[in-house]
């Protein structure tokens, strides 16, 4: 009997402590019903804008026009699979995203027509198997390179879309690398295998940026001994000399410089959300000093740090900027801003202006919706992938769940986008010239990501004809460099 | 300047407690629960002889927590959102439809006490129940990623799972 009661109240004990666990415990705050996993943007010559992205059950494109109005919208499902835009190809008239398919174990070339034909083609290319995970891709003028990963084999497997021909130039499976030099007549040769010095980060994001045809810099973000840090690597490709600049620590004390930046004629801009505004820092690459700053608010395209924030959220009203703002604390306006993706590229348009893009991805309103880095999921863009965002002691954590995503838009004049005689740190050398600015909304679903595998990262290097591929193991903070030549 | 510093904090609401009425509400469960075990360990221990042996007869006396027993039903019925503390309206569902199934265990366990009718079929009922909503709930966590959908049906599992595992082994006492 004793035995029986015993058992009776282990069983009740354990009940109890499930129980206990609901009632001390801090759940991850709801789980979102929005989420944008990826997002490919591309723009036309007329001023639409084509915009491709995944959530966990659809994949949806939409084409807004000159105004932000969306004119045109398409939701694929793919039950039970998950569908990742990776890149864009120009075709003329027509907005054409290639994306990534785990369900149907392949890739397939999406067609979404243009604002008054309004249909979408599906072409399927099936280059991969369903042992092959995806890991990265690289989108040039003429060619569309892919490499996955063999799971079973334990190798890397290439493939290359040839645009004229309108498939992959390879449908073998299972093939090896040494099949695919013969076939792709790709080398596949390490360059270097470098491991990132002490201290060594709990790395929650990074980027590679190409400075010239040997340098590459690599901007990773993380924790060490609980503080944010951020390091520049810079990599020379040809020696494989490594030099690790700290350029965080200006703000370190309270974030790592986010790594969502964009590398422009030796001028890294950063960008990164805070509570009230998106701030887009410019560093100058040789001596690595901070020489700008902006803040981006909703409503207006530029801030300088002295003015007022802004004057109205989606009707909510915000007089008076600073004090007003941090008197009232009106969290659920801040969250507007404070959490969200912040991306930033450039990209040249067809009249040899060049498109400034800067945006923000934006959660639902009411707070519910838990902030943090979610490291794997990335915004894509032509010029590469950027990194969610957050902050990196969210590392880890459940990752950005949208409902809402806002853009900012702005065309600059290359003219007024040049670097001014003197000094530079006592003059604004940058001038953003806002020709235009269209504020472009989109509303989706949700989903979520998790991954803790390494990743990889392709970067064209045009002039050689060539292309580097990057591995960078989070777990060990190693960094493997290999050259595929085409 | 300290406005400034307040705007550019980070912000650290990753995580949030229990709500008041969730608190409240897995309070009364586990004060609920708590009355209803002393109960059952006083109605052995007033119990000698060969009954002290028999669970079953325990719960058949007259000082067996009948009353207990219909609150600890009817608040899995109502309640078993704040219980479960589903956060989405996915969460809310499932949550609803586990405090039913919790109800439908302690029912039959009821309804077999009192040797009402359809108790053993309403354990039946309630173990096949409890095996399908596993197995579905089991292919969602599977491939679903959200972590926060993960941690509750870990949490469903482990309450339905020693419910199950208590009733059946009450009710093999008490047939």
């Amino acid at each position: 009997m004793l035995i029986r009661s015993l058992f009776v109240a282990f069983l009740f004990c354990c009940y109890f402590g499930a129980s206990a666990q609901t009632l001390f415990s801090e759940f991850p705050t709801i789980a979102p019903k929005i989420k944008i996993d990826d997002l490919l943007l591309a723009h036309s010559t007329d001023g639409s804008m084509g915009v491709c992205y995944s959530t966990s059950y659809q994949l949806v494109v939409r084409v807004f026009d000159k105004e932000g109005k969306t004119v045109y919208q398409k939701d694929l499902d793919d039950p039970g699979g998950t569908l990742t835009p990776i890149g864009t190809l120009d075709i003329g008239d027509a907005f054409q995203f290639i994306y990534f398919s785990n369900n149907l174990f392949g890739f397939s070339v999406l067609t979404a027509s243009k604002i008054d034909e309004n249909k979408v083609t599906l072409t399927k290319l099936l280059p991969f198997n369903d042992n092959d995970r995806y890991l990265t891709s690289l989108v040039s003028d003429n060619d569309f390179y892919t490499v996955a990963w063999d799971k079973k084999k334990h190798k890397l497997r290439f493939g290359r879309y040839d645009k004229a021909i309108g498939q992959f130039n390879i449908k073998e499976k299972g093939f090896n690398n040494e099949i695919a030099q013969k076939l792709f007549k790709a080398n596949i040769a390490p360059i270097s295998n470098t491991t990132i010095p002490e201290p060594s980060l709990a790395v929650s994001k990074y980027k590679i940026y190409r400075r010239s045809d040997r340098q590459l810099l690599i901007a990773i973000e993380g924790e060490s001994y609980s503080r944010c840090q951020t390091e520049l690597i810079s990599f020379d490709c040809e020696s494989g000399n490594i030099v690790i600049f700290n350029i965080g620590q200006s703000v370190a004390e309270t974030y790592g410089l986010s790594t969502n930046s964009y590398l422009y004629r030796d001028h890294l801009a950063a960008i990164r959300s805070e509570k009230a505004y998106i701030r887009l820092e410019i560093y100058e690459l040789d001596s690595l000093n901070k020489v700008r700053e902006f803040r981006y608010t909703t409503e207006t395209p530029i801030e300088i740090m002295s003015s007022r924030l802004f004057t109205e959220i989606d009707g909510e009203t915000l007089s008076d900027g600073y004090k007003e703002l941090t008197k009232e604390n009106p969290r659920k306006v801040l969250n507007h801003l404070s959490k969200g993706t912040p991306f930033l590229y450039f990209e040249p348009t067809a009249d040899g202006e060049e498109v400034f893009t800067i945006g923000n991805l934006v959660e639902q309103s009411g707070g519910t919706v838990m902030s943090g880095g979610m490291p794997g999921s990335n915004i894509s863009t032509p010029y590469g992938n950027i990194s969610t965002p957050g902050t990196p002691g969210s590392f880890g954590s459940y990752g950005n769940s949208f409902s809402r995503a806002k853009y900012f838009y702005t065309l600059l004049d290359p003219n007024n986008f040049d670097i001014a005689e003197g000094d530079a740190t006592k003059k604004a050398f940058l001038s953003i010239k806002a020709r235009d600015f269209v504020k472009r909304e989109i509303t989706n679903r949700a989903g979520g990501m998790f991954s803790t595998e390494p990743e990889y990262q392709l970067i064209q290097v045009p002039n050689r004809q060539e292309a580097l591929l990057v591995s960078y193991l989070k777990k060990d903070g190693v960094i493997k460099l290999h050259r595929v030549t085409p | 300047m300290n406005e400034i510093n307040l705007l550019d904090s980070p912000e650290n609401d990753e995580k949030k407690p229990a709500t008041l009425p969730q608190k409240m509400a897995i309070t009364v469960e586990i004060g609920l629960w708590l009355i209803f075990i002393a109960s059952f360990f006083i109605s052995i221990g007033n119990n000698s002889g060969d009954s002290f042996s028999n669970i079953g007869n325990m719960f058949a006396q007259p000082q067996a927590p009948f009353a207990l027993y219909a609150s600890l039903i009817f608040f899995y019925l109502c309640f078993g959102v704040l219980i479960f503390r589903s956060l989405s309206l996915k969460q809310h569902f499932i949550a609803f439809l586990c405090g039913v199934l919790i109800a439908l265990f302690l029912s039959s366990l009821l309804f077999l006490m009192e040797s009402w009718p359809i108790g053993g079929d309403l354990l039946v009922m309630a173990c096949v129940g409890n095996i399908l909503a596993f197995g579905s709930t089991y292919q969602l966590s599977k491939s679903s990623k959200d972590k926060t959908l993960l941690i509750f049906l870990k949490n469903i599992y482990i309450r339905t799972g020693i419910i199950a595992l208590a009733s059946l082994y009450l009710a093999s006492q008490i047939l």
